[in-house]
């Protein structure tokens, strides 16, 4: 049904029972569709949710890939790991580059292991 | 202009924000990479601390939905922890009439103390989380609305932590374009940036 209605993508499925309509949520960053199919008058209605700028944020923020077969998810969810490896290497490389710094090196290290000191001390506290 | 790119680097360098961002990174593949590669197999069992008698009165209105009836439930909650000394982090439900859980949370475990209303009894069990739930609370933890200063403490390093990388992205673009020689790679590699995400939110 998706394919047909050029709306090809992940979602999921409101199970219908006993010749009841069947409702298809189809998830979308912007804004999700719902499209419910009544077999009895065989008519079908394609709903767009509306916009909310936090829902597309959270949306957004929580959106992961490599579960359904669809290649926009997987780029999705590829570019958000290359994101997550970047952010580790940006945060790692600065102690790197930092200590090429041989004027901060002292405030520097000072920095980090306060920063370092701090986490390890909410990891027993909290 | 001399000052502020002394201020932008030392702003770089003088963060000390690294755990948390190194933190996120990782937890965030993870959490991406859960039911694949990371999840454990089995959840620790949960083990009893103590079962004893315990008397508290609660609330009527703890026993329904609604905004006002879940800070009922919450400081009926609080009381309970700190009168057994288990303050902290909790989120608490009413499973049914007759008993109020809480849950204690930390990093590494959690204490469930289930009071029964009907029995007057408190009964507490712990469980040990397994490494990868350890992550996910870690990326997941929110203290606003925690009863001890050190959770919202957390949360405001973690809040900081959100302004240090938009601060970092920024100032990135900034020292960027005041060098000349990279000025047009960075440009083509910023374009194809913001291009391919309009893309995928449009595609998605």
């Amino acid at each position: 049904m998706l394919r047909d209605l050029g709306l090809e993508g992940r979602h999921n499925v409101q199970n219908a029972k006993d010749g009841a309509p069947i409702v298809i949520n189809r998830q979308h960053a912007l804004s999700n569709r719902r499209i419910k199919f009544d077999p009895a008058t065989r008519r079908i209605t394609v709903e767009r949710e509306e916009f909310r700028s936090l829902n597309f944020l959270e949306r957004l923020h929580r959106r992961r890939g490599f579960q359904d077969p669809y290649l926009v998810e997987d780029t999705w969810a590829f570019s958000a790991d290359l994101t997550m490896l970047t952010l580790v290497f940006w945060g790692l490389s600065g102690i790197w580059l930092g200590w090429g710094i041989r004027q901060t090196r002292v405030w520097g290290s000072l920095c980090l292991v306060s920063g370092m000191a701090m986490f390890a001390l909410f990891l027993a506290l909290l | 202009m001399t000052s502020f790119d002394r201020i932008n680097r030392r702003a770089h360098l003088f963060l000390v924000l690294l755990p948390w961002v190194v933190m996120y990174g990782v937890s965030s593949f993870v959490i991406s990479h859960h039911a694949t590669w990371f999840k454990s197999d089995n959840p620790s069992a949960w083990e009893p601390v103590f079962e004893r008698p315990f008397q508290k009165s609660i609330p009527e209105q703890a026993n329904h939905s609604g905004e006002t009836n879940r800070q009922q439930l919450r400081a009926v909650a609080t009381e309970i922890l700190r009168e057994n000394g288990l303050e902290g982090a909790f989120y608490a439900e009413r499973p049914n009439a007759g008993e109020l859980r809480i849950t204690r949370t930390t990093f590494f475990d959690q204490t469930r103390l289930t009071y029964s209303i009907t029995d007057h009894k408190l009964r507490a069990e712990r469980q040990r989380l397994t490494w990868d739930q350890v992550v996910l609370r870690l990326h997941t933890y929110t203290g606003h609305h925690q009863p001890l200063f050190r959770n919202r403490l957390w949360s405001f390093t973690v809040d900081l932590t959100c302004l240090t990388i938009l601060l970092w992205i920024v100032s990135g673009i900034i020292m960027w374009w005041r060098m000349a020689k990279v000025r047009i790679w960075g440009a083509i590699a910023l374009g194809g940036g913001i291009a391919s995400f309009l893309l995928l939110v449009w595609r998605f």
